[in-house]
């Protein structure tokens, strides 16, 4: 019996302890107040619209004229012939992204720690991070430029296109290539943000303790040996750490660029969950089918970022959670 | 006392943004139907640089006509009807009457240009006026209340209806409007030579112009073989195809006896899309022979549409099939020593038969590009609409027209006085070469409805021009394959219809340059099938027999009309 009343008086005492902080530091909390207000008002609130996934709902149709279809949406994109292109399409730019992209900033990194000139180093890096700034409506055109074919015979296309042209006799247009073109998009996003992506790699490198670099030359480690022994596993966990949160990302194709790059003849080839989304529901006003479509997707991150996390651990690093 | 001030300031600026959120609501802004100058809202796209705006004089022109107009019916007396037109890019425009729609935030008049599936919603629960029957209504007098909508053709009003009801104004396009441009020269010079032989009419006169798909296949290959030009070389080659493979296939396919889009089996009771017919197997059978034997430039897949007339004013390749006004431009190209157009060179036709025993047949447009809808939100009230309406029905009146796509008379253009083109207009030409002053009416031609019929017409430079305009004469739409299927849409279609399409252009195009053999093709349309393509078909029949119109003997059920089943092979 006073076991019992041992028991139950035990969470009330944590509770009232709990509730004795808040009042001490009314002040502090009262701090959180805006933060938790955005968030309720911009984030929490506008969820119930998830509703519209589940109902026939389209642009300028009231919310409760609209017909409650339950999952027939999600059904309906997940039998159509559309899912599975989607799918591949975006698989494709986002692998590509993380094959040939995410290492490039780290090895950036590295390139520019080993750099001893401090001031050609900050200037070096001040440059990389130009490319970030530039709107990509803007890098889109210079490809396009870059890119184009002649309007007609006689008149000359883009630098690229003529060179291809002088050397292999006839002119590619990359742009309407159902493969050229993702290779373009990979090489538009390696030109615009390995040099930005360094920064949080350049952060980790400079909390390396300089006392480990000095041991390993007095114990005779050459510069490779010191790369490989000191740095790499110093930045390791800033390296999963950001692996973690593209994984989570994986069908995040990103929208601007591609719709940008995107025309009738390679749209087969670069429609993806993002932009289908922008199609279906900006374009076409079919905005529940569209929210089905943009929710499955939210739902995929959070299983791969979950299991990307778990892997993460699993192979002993630190992981994100 | 500071800190009240504070308080003061936030209340202030809260109740502004209270105030700023609750004007976001639905505004209905009246026309003024009471007041002298009545404004209408008007969305339109715009497809030049620059679109007249107010101050061009032909606006002015226009809207005082208009209130003279007004005045007249109504027996007040307005200044002018103000045309309150907000140009939209052309390019974005569908997603602007989405936005408008989501925003419930609309113009008095809009224009719809794709009929997009929030469009179709919209009208099924009522956001736009329903104009059904409404154009037929008659005054007090017995007189037809909007006489010039009222001559709308009723296939046009159709492929615009929803569910059988009539949401829009159209605007109007030539139904007749595709056609095959060919070297004129090239024939005569082979028909002499008793190279080609396209057989007589009733009267025993030879024809000069291909007749049949036969006729065609004999002109691609001596174009190719028989030294057209008679040059002594084989530099010449039958028909150029661009990377818009769409186009001649879907013209050919018609002609060779394919559906538009949508043919009926009879045997399988079922709708079906023309690329699972015969007519279009043939057409593409057609095109990939022409193109293993050389009688179509190799390079079809990849050539730029933009480059489709070089070869063709470069004396190479003999046959283009596209719209008719193909002709009339390239006719235009081909100069005689003093820089005049050359006669002869360059013929149009719009008509072929499939064999000796068919009829012509044309592949006609939808007859409309976008209509412009009157939605309820912004214009509640029937004598509102009443009014619109009106001014809308005058807009097609000869006068307006005029002032639409020629400007003012005297300053833009002049009416010919003598000649054969007596009667007919003629644009002034500025110093620049170009039409004088065109910015004052730039894209008034695209506000402009033009549904009832006029005599206004340009004199021509060339005999081919005329001929096109034969071509897209109205009287030419009995041969017309229409595609029962325009007034519908798809669920599935809507969501996964640029995938579909992409199998089977994929497939289309491969087969066409021998990747692909008739096993391929067929295997993809079975793709088609599984994936979405059986939904999208049940989806459409369903849209037919459920459309009232097609319900003429009112048995419950939709009738095939002969005009839509000219019996597809499939």
């Amino acid at each position: 019996m006073a076991k019992n009343a041992k028991a139950v008086a035990a969470p009330a005492v944590q509770k009232k302890n709990t509730w004795m902080q808040i009042k001490r530091d009314k002040w502090m909390y009262a701090l959180l107040i805006p933060g938790v207000l955005y968030f309720i008002i911009f984030h929490i609130i506008p969820l119930w619209g998830i509703f519209i996934a589940m109902k026939d709902y389209y642009a300028g149709v009231p919310f409760f004229k609209a017909e409650f279809v339950g999952f027939d949406n999600f059904v309906r994109f997940f039998c159509s012939a559309g899912f599975i292109r989607l799918l591949r399409n975006t698989l494709i730019i986002s692998i590509m992204n993380i094959v040939f992209f995410f290492p490039l900033p780290i090895i950036l990194a590295l390139l520019l720690n080993e750099i001893k000139v401090q001031w050609y180093k900050k200037a070096l890096q001040t440059l990389v991070y130009v490319p970030h700034f530039v709107s990509m409506v803007v890098i889109a055109s210079i490809t396009m430029m870059l890119l184009k074919s002649g309007a007609t015979e006689t008149s000359s296309g883009g630098a690229i296109y003529e060179m291809t042209k002088a050397i292999s006799g006839h002119g590619e247009t990359w742009m309407e290539s159902k493969v050229a073109i993702y290779w373009v998009l990979l090489v538009q996003n390696m030109w615009k943000e390995t040099g930005w992506g360094t920064i949080i790699f350049l952060a980790a490198l400079a909390g390396v303790d300089v006392e480990q670099y000095e041991a390993a030359i007095v114990d005779g480690a050459s510069r490779l040996q010191q790369l490989i022994y000191i740095t790499v596993p110093a930045i390791m966990s800033t390296v999963v750490t950001m692996f973690i949160l593209r994984m989570g990302s994986v069908l995040n194709t990103g929208f601007e660029q591609i719709i940008l790059m995107q025309n009738d003849v390679n749209r087969s080839a670069t429609e993806t969950f993002d932009t289908y989304v922008y199609n279906i529901g900006r374009v076409e006003g079919n905005y529940g089918y569209s929210s089905a479509v943009g929710l499955f997707k939210s739902i995929v991150s959070l299983i791969c970022i979950q299991a990307s996390n778990r892997l993460a651990k699993h192979v002993g690093q630190e992981g994100l959670f | 006392m500071n800190n009240w001030k504070k308080i003061a300031t936030s209340v202030v600026a809260l109740g502004v943004a209270a105030a700023s959120l609750a004007g976001c609501g639905t505004k209905v802004t009246p026309i003024g139907i009471d007041t002298s100058t009545p404004k209408i809202q008007i969305m339109t796209a715009q497809s030049s640089i620059a679109a007249a705006d107010e101050n061009s004089p032909v606006v002015q022109a226009i809207e005082k006509k208009l209130g003279e107009k007004m005045s007249e019916k109504y027996g007040k007396s307005y200044d002018k009807v103000d045309l309150d037109i907000n140009w939209i890019a052309s390019a974005s425009y569908g997603e602007k009457v989405t936005a408008a729609m989501g925003a419930s935030e609309y113009p008095h008049v809009m224009l719809v240009t794709t009929r997009s599936s929030s469009v179709i919603q919209n009208s099924k629960i009522g956001t736009f006026w329903d104009l059904t029957g409404r154009f037929e209504e008659k005054d007090e007098n017995g007189e037809l209340k909007y006489k010039y909508l009222a001559e709308g053709n009723p296939v046009v009003n159709k492929n615009i209806s929803v569910d059988g009801r009539l949401y829009g104004i159209y605007r109007a396009r030539a139904i007749a409007r595709q056609g095959m441009t060919y070297r004129n020269d090239w024939t005569l010079k082979l028909l002499d030579e008793g190279v080609l032989d396209f057989g007589k009419d009733e009267n025993g006169n030879a024809y000069t112009e291909p007749q049949t798909i036969a006729d065609l296949e004999a002109m691609v290959k001596a174009f190719t073989e028989n030294d057209p030009d008679g040059n002594g070389k084989k530099d010449t080659y039958g028909m150029i195809i661009t990377s818009y493979i769409d186009g001649p296939v879907q013209d050919l396919s018609v002609w060779c006896g394919a559906p538009n889009e949508w043919g009926y089996d009879a045997e399988t009771d079922e709708w079906k899309p023309a690329f699972m017919s015969e007519g279009y197997f043939k057409a593409l059978t057609l095109i990939r022979d022409w193109y293993k034997k050389g009688y179509v430039n190799q390079n079809m897949v990849s050539l730029d549409p933009n480059k489709w007339d070089e070869d063709f004013v470069n004396d190479k390749g003999g046959i283009q099939i596209d719209v008719a006004d193909r002709g009339r431009r390239n006719a235009a190209k081909f100069l005689d020593a003093d820089g005049k157009p050359r006669e002869g060179v360059v013929n149009v036709i719009g008509a072929v038969k499939p064999d000796d025993k068919s009829d012509y047949r044309i592949r006609p447009t939808t007859g409309y590009n976008g209509y412009y809808v009157i939605p309820v939100p912004a214009v509640p009230e029937e004598t509102d609409l009443d009014f619109i309406l009106s001014v809308l029905d005058e807009c097609n009146s000869r006068d307006i027209v005029a002032l639409c796509n020629y400007g003012i008379e005297g300053i833009h253009y002049e009416i010919i006085q003598d000649g054969k083109d007596k009667g007919k207009i003629k644009f002034k030409v500025g110093d620049d070469g170009k039409n004088y002053k065109a910015d004052d009416y730039a894209d008034l031609n695209q506000f402009s409805m033009g549904i009832a019929k006029n005599d206004l017409r340009t004199s021509y430079t060339t005999s081919v021009a005329e001929k096109v305009a034969e071509i897209q004469d109205d009287k030419n739409a009995i041969y017309a394959v229409n595609n029962p299927m325009a007034p519908y849409t798809s669920k599935s279609y809507a969501t996964s219809g640029t995938m579909m399409d992409a199998i089977i252009s994929e497939a289309r195009t491969n087969y066409l340059v021998g990747k692909l053999d008739e096993k391929g093709y067929k295997a993809a349309i079975e793709e088609w099938k599984k994936m979405d393509g059986a939904k999208v078909m049940k989806e459409y029949k369903e849209a037919f027999d459920n459309d009232p119109l097609n319900d003429a003997d009112g048995d419950g059920k939709a009738d095939i009309q002969p005009e839509q089943i000219f019996k597809f092979k499939f």
